[in-house]
């Protein structure tokens, strides 16, 4: 393995080991550590987040029963005031070894933050980027960031691994022009960066950077890759689309790679592993908790039950009611906080009556399943058998999740805009209720709030449209 | 209208023992505890409604370390959903959601006549319509009783016929009080488990203090291991709430548990426990925290008005709930910031605040406990009051006239 490159970074800051074979063959396994943090063992993955935290996942929950050694934030769940007002996250004073982002966000202390641009699964922008800016969509709506803001972010905020701004477009279809727009962008984008971490003060060092790699094919981007190899100072490189993987030269085969592409199954995730990639995020696993779907794959799959030809379901959908009398766990032998202390009959409960507590399990439980899949895969690649055991998966389960009966909570318009044609989810379900809930609100505490309550449970778990006594409860202390 | 017959007093002994430890020497404020079949329970005690066997979002982990050890379901909801065979084929109520400690269940009465508008109270118990199918459906003491026990939660409460405190009609109020009576003495008789399970009886007759008094001396007899005071906290203004709480507490054996339903302000907890009383319930700490608004000891702040942007101080200056405390001190210390950019947003934002709520409110009764074990809970109320208000003028008239009753002039 190539180690110059590494040996040029201060030791302290980032490193990535490469524990089989040559760096180029894949699937590969290996380690990301950075000092104080978990190591991210590979291939592996970090857990997406919405507004800094892991959804459903309290911070003090994420620390105690769940595994998860990073997660990826995007800086556009952070600008809502900007650029009226300075964010509060840049104004927040850090602390001795808490960093802005850390320190706002409220991540445990050793989980590896990675910083990006978007959400894993942006929302589409009407705005196009700029030379100077990207496109972001906040809970106030669209609008541009300055790419200098951001690359200043890297500083200010002190994530452990910052992610260089791309002009990234999420579109099929493409002209040769913007494809041209694209890469003189990115590079000149990458180009300040890595200016910015040379002239970075040594009390508010450059984090680690990581170089996107761009959403094209290997050949469009021959020149900008290739632009890549004379950065000395590249930890890592951010994969929008594995079908770039085999344009990497082999100078930057050393470095880790990470996916921000959505896999949209277990299987696109083992496909993507032998393309080469190391670390994954993986929004299904919030979309599966949401749905109300309790992941139940495992790999290397179990043997299949005696001559049985249909194909296992990945995700037992936990909301029907065939589950309510089960005393069994989500699924069999996970030993996760949740499948420790709940039921499926449980759980069937809490997804009927819409309790919030439902969707903390399933996250709970499908990041636990997820951890032990990623498991399996590093032993199976170490053991040798990941070819056989690639087949017999793809032969065993299903190819796709299990289409969704679960309402799921509201979902807020920064994490998804329905486009023209689109029903609105998760729509209202008041009814004639309506008006108790207004008349509930008024009387306060006692019979009004368990009224409003009542009503509440009706339908939304956290309706910002009807207010309730809080304001005036302000003035009457 | 019936009157009403001798009792058969509950079957001795109950499922708790109550150990009365201190009385204030100037209000008539008790500190005591309660030994249940989960554990021991110190009183003056808040306890949250987790009101579908979950407590908006907090794992039971998270409830836990709040403090909470005794909490409240809700037997109309359990009834409906997951149903009584559920209950039973799961062994019931603790075991399904994973609680170890003490639950209190209602009865569901109170729930039946708020929320279905069809409701219609007979003697024989509450006919309503199915909110699931539309069917009819009777409510009955022996049924109220039969799912409680199913449930297996360590207080259960009797059905009684609640009406709004504030009904003008006298004759509707008396039958409902004497209603509630019957129907008291149909559920000691249906009571399975008495020895497993405490059933407390639920004073009726709204704000008619002669009512009240003639239905304490009526229940008081049944001799029921604890003893409710219900049909307030709707609506009513705070004076006939303080007036009916000490007609009450004064009419009420010194060795049993009083229990307030449907209190849960701060300032009503306080008042509420110098006139007596010692156990509250209320949904208002965790409903309200889905909404943005913190409680302290300084009034309820909206943490999603914009002045909390980039204020990066905790909920609460050394609240020592998860939520507030910092991270040296194994908390996750959260700012009022961070809460302004998750609260509505994120249900996450919803867990750090109920964290926070509920704690304040177990605190708030921890702290009233202990003056009262060290006989300063007069001073405690002054200090109480003078921070919730701060300019001394704007103290409510009620707390004031209530507290002028127990001897604390604030
Ligand atoms: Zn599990
Ligand atoms: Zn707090």
């Amino acid at each position: 393995m190539d180690t110059s490159r590494l040996s040029e970074l201060p030791v302290e800051m980032l490193s990535f080991t490469i524990l089989s074979a040559a760096a180029r063959a894949t699937p590969r396994i290996g380690r990301l550590s950075v000092p104080q943090r978990k190591a991210i063992l590979t291939p592996g993955f970090v857990a997406t987040t919405s507004r800094g935290i892991i959804p459903h996942i309290a911070p003090d929950v994420q620390a105690k029963h769940t595994h998860i050694p990073g997660v990826y934030l995007p800086i556009e769940d952070f600008l809502d005031k900007a650029p009226k007002q300075t964010p509060p996250i840049y104004n927040i004073p850090p602390l001795p070894n808490l960093s802005r982002l850390r320190r706002f966000t409220t991540q445990p202390d050793d989980t590896l933050l990675i910083l990006g641009l978007r959400r894993p699964i942006p929302v589409d922008a009407p705005l196009t980027n700029s030379n100077e800016a990207f496109t972001i969509y906040t809970s106030v709506g669209f609008r541009h960031e300055k790419v200098d803001d951001y690359i200043e972010a890297a500083t200010v905020l002190q994530p452990d691994i910052f992610i260089a701004p791309a002009d990234v477009v999420y579109t099929t279809t493409r002209s040769i022009k913007r494809t041209e727009k694209i890469l003189d962008r990115s590079s000149t984008w990458l180009d300040r960066t890595l200016r910015a971490q040379t002239d970075a003060e040594t009390d508010t060092p450059f984090p680690p950077i990581f170089a996107p790699i761009l959403p094209i094919a290997p050949e469009q981007q021959q020149l900008y890759l290739s632009d890549l190899t004379n950065h000395s100072n590249i930890s890592g490189l951010a994969i929008y689309d594995p079908i770039a993987l085999p344009g990497i030269p082999d100078s930057l085969a050393s470095l880790p790679r990470f996916s921000l592409f959505p896999p949209s199954s277990p299987h696109t995730i083992l496909s993507h592993i032998n393309a080469g990639i190391d670390i994954f995020t993986i929004p299904f696993i919030g979309e599966a908790s949401d749905a109300g779907l309790a992941l139940s794959f495992s790999f290397p799959p179990p043997s299949p039950s005696s001559n049985s030809t249909t194909p296992e379901p990945l995700a037992i959908d936990l909301a029907l009611p065939i589950h309510n009398t089960s005393l069994e766990p989500l699924s069999p032998n996970c030993d996760c906080h949740a499948c420790d202390t709940c039921t499926r009959a449980y759980m069937q409960h809490l997804l009927s009556a819409k309790e919030m507590l439902g969707w903390t399990f399933l996250q709970l439980h499908n990041h636990a399943i997820m951890h032990r899949f990623f498991a399996g895969i590093r032993a199976s690649i170490k053991a040798g058998t990941w070819e056989a055991d690639v087949i017999a998966f793809n032969e065993l389960y299903e190819a796709e999740l299990p289409a969704k009966t679960g309402a799921g909570p509201r979902i807020r318009g920064y994490q998804y805009r329905s486009g023209p044609g689109e029903k609105k989810r998760n729509g209202k379900g008041y009814g004639n209720l309506d008006r108790v809930a207004v008349a509930g609100a008024e009387v306060g505490g006692g019979l009004g709030a368990e009224l409003a309550e009542a009503v509440e449970q009706q339908d939304v778990v956290m309706e910002t449209a009807v207010d309730v006594p809080g304001d005036k409860i302000e003035e009457s202390g | 209208m019936a009157e009403l017959s001798e009792p058969d007093p509950m079957p001795r002994p109950p499922a708790l023992k109550f150990d009365l430890l201190a009385k204030c020497s100037v209000t008539k404020a008790r500190a005591s505890t309660l030994h249940l079949p989960h554990g021991a329970v110190p009183l003056p005690i808040f306890m949250p409604v987790a009101t579908q066997a979950s407590l908006k979002g907090l794992t039971y982990e998270q409830l836990d370390a709040t403090g909470c050890r005794l909490c409240l379901n809700n037997t109309y909801h359990l009834g409906l959903k997951p149903g009584q065979e559920v209950l039973d084929h799961v062994g019931g109520a603790h075991k399904f959601q994973g609680w170890k400690h003490n639950i209190l269940t209602g009865s569901g009465s109170f729930q039946m006549v708020s929320l279905l508008k069809l409701a219609k109270v007979t003697e024989e118990g509450v006919r309503f319509l199915s909110p699931h199918d539309g069917s009819p459906m009777l409510l009955t003491p022996e049924h109220s009783i039969s799912l409680q026990n199913s449930i297996g939660s360590d207080i259960i409460m009797q059905l009684d016929d609640v009406i709004a405190t504030t009904s003008p009609d006298l004759e509707r109020m008396t039958e409902a009080m004497r209603r509630s009576v019957r129907w008291l003495d149909r559920c000691i008789a249906a009571h399975k488990y008495p020895e497993r399970q405490n059933l407390f009886c639920i004073i009726q007759g709204g704000l008619d203090l002669n009512l009240r008094q003639e239905c304490c001396e009526a229940m008081v007899k049944r001799d029921t291991p604890g003893i409710a005071i219900g049909g307030l906290s709707g609506g009513e203004d705070k004076e006939s709430y303080c007036k009916v709480v000490k007609t009450c507490t004064s009419l009420l054996p010194d060795n049993k548990p009083r229990y307030v339903m449907g209190v849960g302000y701060p300032e009503d907890l306080v008042v509420s426990v110098a006139l007596g009383a010692d156990m509250f319930d209320c949904v208002w700490p965790t409903r309200t925290a889905r909404f943005g608004n913190a409680v302290t000891a300084h009034g309820v702040l909206n943490l999603r008005n914009a002045i909390y942007g980039n204020d990066f101080g905790p909920i609460e200056e050394g609240c020592k709930c998860t939520t507030c405390r910092s991270r040296e001190d194994g908390g996750m210390g959260a700012t009022r910031s961070y809460l302004n950019h998750l609260v509505s947003k994120e249900t996450v934002g919803a867990h750090l605040l109920t964290i926070h709520n509920v704690f304040y409110q177990l605190d708030l009764m921890r702290r009233v406990r202990e003056s009262i074990l060290e006989d300063r809970f007069p001073q405690f109320i002054h200090d109480f009051f003078n921070k919730l208000y701060p300019h001394g003028a704007n103290k409510p008239d009620w707390a004031k006239k209530a507290l002028a009753t127990v001897g604390i002039v604030l």
